[in-house]
C-alpha cells in the first residue's frame, strides 16, 4: 500500500516529439484513478513510465516516497495489466499467475497457496492447468488481472484492460473491476479511451490531452464542472454544445438574437463560448430559432440533431415520447443553470454559471 | 463452367509438373537404392534390372559392421553438431540485438551478413586453407567445425531475428515487471519461446553441415579424421566396380539422418506454440 507521486515528469523522443509535458499527479493510497484521453494523448506512456518500461526524460516519480526514477521496473513493486495481456504461452495460467512471487524467491508451496487463492478469487480456479492459447479472451483477461493481483503490489497499472473484449464482455468486467476494488483496495492507475469506464470506475479522472494533463476531478465534478474546452468535448456523449456568444448585462445573446440569463458578474461585451449539455437544452415556445436535423430513438431516450439559423449543430437529449419530425422548425431554451462559460482564446472555463 | 474446366486443367498441370519434379530428383535415389541391395552378381547388369532378383541387406550389414564406417559416420555428427551449436551461440545474440534494438546501420549489417552467405566457399577455401595452415590448425576438428560454424551464421541469424521478431515486446516487458532482470527475462521468457526457431536453425545447421564436403575435403586429410561425405569420395577413388554396391549402400546410410532430420524439422516449423500469447 503506498501513495504514488508524479512531478513534472517529461518525456521527449528524438526528434523533440514531446509525449509528455510536465506531467504532476498525485494518487492517494488505495486510490483509483483513471486516465482518459484520445489515442495519442500521453495516457499510456504515462503508465509506461511509471511502471519502468519506458524511462521518463525528465521529472520524479515517487511510489510510497521513494523515488523510483533509477529502479528497474520489478524494483518498482507495482503490477501491470497489458492491454494485449501478455500471457506467457509456454506457461499454464498456474505458471503466469505464481510467475512473478517464484521470481522473487517466493517458495513452491507458498507461491501455490496465494495462486489458489486468486484463482477462488476470479474463479478460474478450474484453468489452473491450462495454457493461455486454450481461454477465451475474457478468461485470459482474468488471468492478467491475477496475475496482478498475487503479487499484493504497491500500485496496480491497467493498459486498456477491457478494450479487447466484446460490448457485453466489457460490461460485466467493468463490474467486476469495481467488486475487485472493494475486495483489494491498492493504489491503481487505469488508463482507457472509453469515457464510460473512466466515470463508473474512477475516485478521481485524469483527463490527458497531447502529452498535458487538462483536469483532475472526481468523475460527477469533470461532467459538472469542465476546467476548458478539451474537457468538456471529451467527457459526456454526446458532447457538449458549444456556441459563439457575447456577454450581456444579465447572461449571453447568441448570434441570432437568442439571450440566455447567467447569473454572476460577467465582463459586458466579451466574447465567450457558451456551452450546455445535450439534457440542458429542450423544445419551446420560444427561443433560439431552430431546425430538426436528424432523429436517434435509443429506447430510453432520442438524440435530436437541430441546426440553429447559424449553422451550428446543437444536439439534445430529449424523452422517448417526443414528437418531431426532420426538417421541423422549432425554438430551443437551455436550462441556464447548466450553462457553461469559456474563453474562447485559451479555452478555460470562466466561473460564471456555478 | 469453363472456369471449373480450365481449373481443372491447371490443377492437372501442376500434378505433372510435381510428378516430373518428383520423378527427377527420386531416381537417383532409388537408383542408389537400387544398387544397395544387390548382390555384386547382379551389379553388373546396371540399368537392365532396376529390382534385383535377390534382394539382400548384406551389404548394409557389412558397412554397418564395418569400425572405420563409423568412425566416418561419427566424425560427420561431430562436426556437423559442433558447427550448428557454434553456429547457434553466436547467432542468438546477435539476432536478438537485431530484433530488440534499434541502432543506426542495423539494416545494412543484417544485409551485410546475408551478403556472406552469398560467397561461395569455393573462393575462401584457398585463403582458409593457408590462414589454418599458419595457425597450425589443419587437421583439426576444431578449425572445420570453426568453419561450418561460420558458414551456418549468417542464416541462422536471419532465422532467429524472424522468430525473436514474433514475441511480442509486451511480454518481455512483463516478465520485467514481475521482477526479472534483463538476463532472466531472456532466459525465462525470450528463449524458450524462440525454441522452435532455435531447433529449425541448428536443424538446418546441421543438414547443411552434413552435405559439407569442400570444407573437410580441403582441411581434413588424414583418414581418421574424415566425415563421411569425403570417406564416400574416396572409397569410390580407389575401389573397382566390384565394391558399387557397398559404396551405394554406405550412401543410403549416409543420406537416411539428413531426411530423419529433415522430418523433424517439418514438424517444429508446425509447431504453433506462439499462438495465445496475446489477443487471439
Amino acid at each position: 500500500m503506498a501513495d504514488l507521486a508524479l512531478t513534472d515528469v517529461m518525456k521527449t523522443y528524438g526528434r523533440g516529439q514531446v509525449a509528455l509535458d510536465r506531467v504532476s499527479l498525485d494518487v492517494q493510497d488505495r486510490e483509483f484513478v483513471v486516465i482518459v484521453g484520445p489515442s495519442g494523448c500521453g495516457k499510456s506512456t504515462t503508465l509506461r513510465v511509471i511502471a519502468g518500461i519506458e524511462e521518463e526524460t525528465s521529472g520524479d516519480i515517487r511510489i510510497g516516497g521513494a523515488v523510483v526514477n533509477d529502479l528497474c521496473p520489478g524494483a518498482r513493486d507495482v503490477a501491470m495489466v497489458f492491454q494485449d495481456y501478455a500471457l506467457y504461452p509456454h506457461m499454464t495460467v498456474a505458471g503466469n499467475i505464481g510467475f512473478g512471487l517464484r521470481r522473487r524467491g517466493m517458495a513452491r508451496a507458498k507461491v501455490h497457496e496465494r495462486v489458489k487463492r486468486v484463482a477462488e478469487v476470479l474463479e478460474i480456479t478450474d484453468l489452473l492447468d491450462r495454457r493461455p492459447a486454450m481461454l477465451s479472451g475474457g478468461q485470459r483477461q482474468r488471468v492478467a488481472m491475477g496475475r496482478a493481483m498475487v503479487r499484493r503490489p504497491k500500485v496496480f497499472l491497467f493498459d486498456e484492460p477491457l478494450s479487447n473484449l466484446d460490448a457485453r464482455l466489457r460490461v460485466s468486467m467493468r463490474s467486476e473491476m469495481r467488486r475487485l476494488k472493494e475486495h483489494m483496495p491498492t493504489t491503481t492507475v487505469y488508463v482507457t479511451h472509453d469515457q464510460t469506464e473512466a466515470m463508473t470506475m474512477a475516485d478521481r479522472v485524469v483527463v490527458m490531452n497531447s502529452g498535458r494533463i487538462e483536469q483532475v476531478g472526481p468523475p460527477m465534478e469533470i461532467y459538472r464542472h469542465p476546467a476548458n474546452l478539451f474537457v468538456a468535448q471529451f467527457i459526456g456523449s454526446p458532447a457538449m454544445n458549444l456556441l459563439d456568444a457575447t456577454l450581456t448585462e444579465t447572461g449571453a445573446e447568441i448570434a441570432g438574437k437568442t439571450h440566455i440569463a447567467l447569473s454572476g458578474a460577467r465582463d459586458v461585451g466579451r466574447q465567450i463560448v457558451l456551452g450546455f449539455r445535450p439534457e440542458a437544452v429542450r423544445p419551446a415556445d420560444s427561443g433560439m430559432p431552430a431546425r430538426v436535423r436528424t432523429l436517434e430513438p435509443i429506447g430510453q431516450e432520442i438524440i435530436v440533431e437541430f441546426e440553429s439559423a447559424a449553422g451550428t449543430r446543437i444536439s439534445s437529449r430529449l424523452p422517448p415520447d417526443t414528437q418531431l419530425k426532420a426538417g421541423e422548425n422549432v425554438h430551443l431554451t437551455v436550462d441556464s443553470a447548466c450553462a457553461h462559460v469559456f474563453d474562447p482564446r485559451t479555452g478555460a472555463a470562466l466561473d460564471s454559471s456555478a | 463452367m469453363t472456369g471449373r474446366g480450365t481449373e481443372r486443367l491447371a490443377d492437372l498441370a501442376t500434378y505433372v509438373i510435381a510428378l516430373v519434379l518428383i520423378a527427377l530428383f527420386a531416381a537417383p535415389l532409388l537408383w542408389l537404392v537400387s544398387l544397395a541391395i544387390r548382390t555384386p552378381a547382379e551389379v553388373f547388369l546396371g540399368a537392365a534390372r532396376f529390382i534385383p532378383d535377390q534382394p539382400t541387406l548384406a551389404n548394409f550389414e557389412q558397412i554397418l559392421t564395418d569400425r572405420t564406417f563409423g568412425l566416418y559416420l561419427w566424425n560427420g555428427i561431430k562436426l556437423c553438431a559442433l558447427g550448428a551449436m557454434g553456429a547457434l551461440v553466436v547467432s542468438v545474440p546477435a539476432a536478438y540485438v537485431f530484433s530488440r534494438r534499434s541502432f543506426r546501420g542495423a539494416s545494412a549489417l543484417m544485409l551485410g551478413i546475408l551478403t556472406v552467405q552469398m560467397v561461395s566457399p569455393l573462393v575462401l577455401l584457398i585463403p582458409l586453407y593457408r590462414y589454418m595452415e599458419r595457425l597450425g590448425l589443419l587437421e583439426t576438428h576444431a578449425a572445420a567445425a570453426g568453419v561450418y560454424m561460420a558458414l551456418g551464421v549468417p542464416l541462422s541469424v536471419w532465422m532467429l531475428k524472424a522468430s525473436f521478431d514474433a514475441i511480442p515486446k509486451s511480454l518481455e516487458q512483463a516478465a520485467a515487471v514481475d521482477g526479472c532482470s534483463p538476463a532472466g527475462t531472456l532466459f525465462f521468457v525470450t528463449l524458450p519461446l524462440a525454441a522452435p526457431g532455435m531447433a529449425s536453425a541448428f536443424i538446418l545447421n546441421m543438414l547443411m553441415g552434413w552435405s559439407q564436403f569442400l570444407v573437410p575435403f580441403i582441411l581434413l586429410s588424414r583418414d581418421q579424421l574424415q566425415p563421411i561425405s569425403v570417406a564416400i569420395f574416396n572409397f569410390a577413388g580407389s575401389t573397382s566396380a566390384s565394391t558399387t554396391q557397398l559404396l551405394a549402400a554406405a550412401c543410403v546410410i549416409t543420406v537416411l539422418p539428413a531426411i530423419a532430420a529433415f522430418l523433424a524439422l517439418q514438424r517444429l516449423i508446425v509447431s504453433a506454440i506462439m499462438a495465445g500469447a496475446v489477443k487471439g
